[in-house]
Formats: structure tokens, C-alpha cells, sequence
């Protein structure tokens, strides 16, 4: 059964296309107007222009993913996945090397409408596109009637990410790292191409377990 | 450089701006000047109404600042010593200092002489030494899961200091032995399990000697543009700690970008990051929405 991939709410991909230029290379910052100063104290990896983002007439965003954050904290109390809360939506623009970026738009003050608040760009963007894009060849999807939605999962107090496809109540959700294998950081996540939910689960309480005994001002 | 000496006196007393008598502003980085003692004679005038037991100056002289660090020395174990890690010494200057005791022959206002000094003016921009180039600001990708400390601290030691190539682990090596979270003996060059444990980067920047200060919360706008823009520049280390008050982590802000419209951006490195990776964050959501989840907590200012 094929990964269906959720459209984001219209005001979320409307927040991304519309800020979207003003993080970008310019010249043209149609809500930014001119930049009055810029600074960077090394040179950073190429932003690309508007037209690099949709040439061969793509899209400017696609592949959006609804990107869900678990607290180490509710991990340590004992609560399990289903405590991840909904924080934004992430979007791709671009398909080519290095000309990839990824866009977060949530929700914000002061009145709770969407807008772009981060974009990261250079050589990660296109990585993650491209793993995400092959999670439909992921082997629990072949020849399966299971149906699976795809999501984000971030765990940041213990530098954890996964590509989420959740089935609901009708199976064991599935949970892929990112980035996956010799890119992993986290040992024990670098093993498998895939986990259900009660081994992650059980590999979050397994790190979070050493992880919480650093407190402030303690980072990792 | 000319350097003006202007004192002026009003009713709360005598006022002394020492600028560039080129240009009239602030006083750029240059070496250790001293100056003085200056003496006023104030004689003919009427009495100043200053503090009866006088003092010196009004205290605009930072003593220079300690001079380049001995490196990273991790302290020898009963073996005879780990990897040393020595960067070579600074060239001097240093931070700023903090007033002296007033100078010598001080005397009350009123008596018809004020002398003033000696007075050791250091860089304004906090006693870089001169031939100081920056280089580029280097973060690469953190190598363990609990290294952003180690990344950040590598970054802004490189950056300082381009001669000086130290890998992450032998970072890691120095800081954790300092701090006593691993034994002396440890090294994580080869035991780098037992060294990826969470750290903070006061610690390190402090074994580093690239510590100017901490500070609690985030920066303004204004402090940014100075940190950023001023001379040397210099990168902006932050702590972001997560909204449910388990676990932080280190980036570092390296650029921004300021807009017509009032739009904001700060140039984000993140040691989560894979090499060659950068962002672009709105300043009001690097404040309390960095990655979702993160507010600003802490500020690290560097040093060279």
C-alpha cells in the first residue's frame, strides 16, 4: 500500500510561499523589502534564488510533513509515543543538489497564524529529501494492506529524528531515523532501517534514563 | 592613532571621554596605551563640589587583560600526562579588565590641582591582539551524540586561532578531564563511548580560555548586530534549552540579516547539522521556538 503523504492546511503552505522568499538569495524580498545589513562571519553554504527552487516549472513546496515533538520529560514519566505533540509543518522546495531547502511554518504570536520561522539550507535538505521519497520502498509497505500516513517525529532532548508513518489503530506504527545508518548518532538507532513503536520506545527510555541526569546548564 | 583626552566638569562632578582624536569616536582596537598622569589645575575656580576624600579618576582604565592562555593542558595523570593539548600562547591583550584603584597623587576636588592617571586604555573591542585575522567560522558536525559542546568549543577555537587544528575528540579529552567527568587516564580519542556524555560550554570555552562571559537569557537585536559586526567579530554561542526543561544543547549564531521591513533573521550553525548546512532563523523564534521546541536560555560571548 503506498505511504499516503497528508497536504498540510492551506494557511500553513501559504505561510511557506509567501516568506518564503525573504530567506531566500533575493534580490527580490517581496514582503522583506531591501536588507538594510548582513553580516556572516564565514561564508555559508549557497541559498539559492526563487528560480532555482522551481525550475522545470516544479512546485515551490512540496512533500509536506507535519512534524510532531516528544518531550524527554514525558518519556521519563512514562508516557509513550501518543504524548508527541503537533508543532508546524515542515516543507521541501527544490529537487536538485544542493538547491533543496526545508521550511518550518507553525503557528505563532501574537495571533496564532502560520508563519515561516526557520529555513535550513545546503547540503542536509536534499539528503532528507531523498530519504524521504524512498520511504515507499520500505519493505513493512510491500505487498501490505496496512495504511500508513506520513509524519515527523523529533525527540530533541536526545537528538532524535524519525520519518513516522502511522497506521493508526490498525497496526504497529513505524518509525525510520534520520539520517539513517553510519550518519546516526545515536548508536542504538543506527542498527535498523526501521523500528515499531515499542522498540523505539523502549531505545527512548533507554537513553532518556541516562540523558535526564544532565540538567541545566548542562547541553548535548 | 591620535588619541583626545576631553575632561569636562558639571554639577555631578568631572567627566573624562577618552576618544579617537582622528575621528572623534570610540577608541578602535589598538595596543596597550598609557597615558597620564594628567594633572587639571582647577586653580581660580570655584571649588568643585566633589566627594570630600577624593579619589582618582573617574575610572575609564581597564588594566589589559591576561595575555594568551597556556592551552589546553589536561593535568598529568600518575602516568606522566595526556596528549597535552597547547595551542600556542596569545599574542597578549586580552579582555577588558575592570577599573583600578584610583591613580596615584589623587586628590580632592576643590583643592586646585586633580591629577588624573596613569591611564591604560586596551581595545575597545576587548583586547584583540593586533595582527588578530578571523578566519572562518568552522563548526563542523558534531561526531558523538551528546557532542554539541565539543563542536562548538572546536569551532570557536579554530576560529580564534586557525594554527590551532584540535579534533573533537581530543577536545572532548581536555574538557571532561578538567571537569572530572572522566577519569585522568581516559582518552576518547580511543574510548570515545565513555567520553559522549553531556557537558556545558562554560567548562569548555572556559578550558579553551575562549570565555569572555555567560550570560543569563538571550541577546537584543542591537547586542547581536555588536557581537557580530564589531572588531574582532565575533560568534555568538547560545544555549537553547527545551520547553520541558530536560536537556539543552549548544549552536552557534554566525551571521544575520536585517530587512527594510523589520524582518530579522539570525545565521544559524547547528553541530546537528551535517557539514555544509546552515539556517536561516527568525530572531523572535530563535527567542522561544528554536526547532519547535527550544528557547534561548543561555549566552556564551567568545574571546580570542
Amino acid at each position: 500500500m503506498p505511504l499516503e503523504r497528508p497536504s498540510a492546511p492551506s494557511q500553513a503552505a501559504a505561510a511557506f510561499n509567501k516568506d518564503l522568499p525573504n530567506f531566500l538569495a533575493g534580490p527580490l524580498f517581496p514582503s522583506g523589502g531591501g536588507i538594510v545589513s548582513a553580516v556572516s562571519l564565514s561564508p555559508q553554504p549557497a541559498l539559492p534564488t526563487i528560480s532555482d527552487l522551481t525550475g522545470a516549472g516544479a512546485t515551490l513546496d512540496h512533500d509536506p510533513q507535519e512534524v510532531f515533538v516528544l518531550g524527554m520529560q514525558d518519556i521519563h514519566d512514562g508516557k509513550d509515543l501518543s504524548a508527541a505533540t503537533p508543532a508546524g509543518w515542515r516543507f521541501f522546495a527544490g529537487s536538485a543538489p544542493g538547491k533543496v531547502v526545508i521550511g518550518y511554518a507553525s503557528q505563532r504570536p501574537p495571533n496564532g497564524d502560520y508563519r515561516l520561522t526557520a529555513l535550513t539550507f545546503g547540503a542536509a535538505p536534499f539528503l532528507v529529501l531523498q530519504q524521504s521519497l524512498a520511504l515507499d520502498s520500505l519493505s513493512p509497505l510491500q505487498n501490505n494492506n496496512n495504511r500508513y500516513s506520513l509524519r515527523f517525529l523529533r525527540v530533541p532532548g536526545l537528538n532524535v529524528e524519525a520519518f513516522w508513518l502511522f497506521a493508526g489503530a490498525n497496526a504497529p506504527d513505524l518509525f525510520v531515523p534520520s539520517p539513517a545508518g553510519a550518519d546516526q548518532l545515536q548508536s542504538q538507532l543506527a542498527g535498523q532501517q526501521w523500528y515499531d513503536s515499542s522498540a523505539l520506545l523502549s531505545i527512548l527510555q533507554t537513553l532518556t534514563a541516562d540523558r535526564i541526569k544532565y540538567p541545566a546548564p548542562y547541553g548535548s | 592613532m591620535a588619541i583626545e583626552i576631553r575632561v569636562s566638569r558639571g554639577t555631578d562632578g568631572v567627566t573624562l571621554s577618552i576618544l579617537n582624536g582622528t575621528s572623534g569616536g570610540a577608541i578602535g582596537p589598538e595596543p596597550a596605551v598609557v597615558v597620564g598622569p594628567i594633572v587639571i589645575d582647577q586653580s581660580g575656580t570655584d571649588p568643585a563640589t566633589g566627594p570630600a576624600n577624593g579619589g582618582g579618576g573617574p575610572g575609564t582604565n581597564p588594566p589589559p587583560g591576561p595575555g594568551g592562555g597556556p592551552g589546553i593542558n589536561p593535568p598529568p595523570g600518575p602516568g606522566g600526562g595526556g596528549p597535552g593539548i597547547n595551542p600556542p600562547p596569545g599574542p597578549g591583550g586580552g579582555g577588558p579588565g575592570t577599573n583600578p584603584p584610583p591613580g596615584p597623587g589623587g586628590s580632592a576636588f576643590g583643592s586646585g590641582l586633580v591629577v588624573i592617571g596613569p591611564i591604560v586604555i586596551t581595545g575597545a573591542g576587548g583586547g584583540a591582539a593586533p595582527n588578530f585575522i578571523p578566519s572562518t567560522f568552522p563548526l563542523k558536525h558534531q561526531e558523538m551524540a551528546y557532542w554539541c559542546w565539543v563542536a562548538v568549543t572546536e569551532a570557536v577555537k579554530e576560529y580564534f586561532s586557525p594554527s590551532t587544528k584540535l579534533t573533537q575528540c581530543e577536545v572532548a579529552t581536555a574538557v571532561l578531564t578538567a571537569t572530572k567527568q572522566i577519569g585522568a587516564n581516559t582518552n576518547c580519542c580511543t574510548d570515545s563511548a565513555a567520553c559522549n556524555v553531556p557537558a556545558t560550554l562554560q567548562d569548555a570555552l572556559g578550558v579553551t580560555h575562549n570565555l569572555h562571559c555567560a550570560i543569563r537569557g538571550p541577546l537584543t537585536w542591537e547586542d547581536i548586530k555588536t557581537q557580530l559586526g564589531g572588531t574582532p567579530r565575533k560568534p555568538i554561542c547560545v544555549r537553547i534549552e527545551w520547553d520541558d526543561h530536560a536537556g539543552g544543547h549548544f549552536i552557534a549564531i554566525y551571521g544575520y540579516r536585517e530587512f527594510t521591513s523589520g524582518i530579522r533573521q539570525v545565521l544559524v550553525a547547528d553541530p546537528l547539522f551535517p557539514e555544509g548546512t546552515a539556517a536561516y532563523v527568525l530572531y523572535e523564534d530563535i527567542l522561544n521556538f528554536y526547532d519547535q521546541f527550544g528557547y534561548w536560555s543561555d549566552t556564551f560571548l567568545v574571546t580570542p
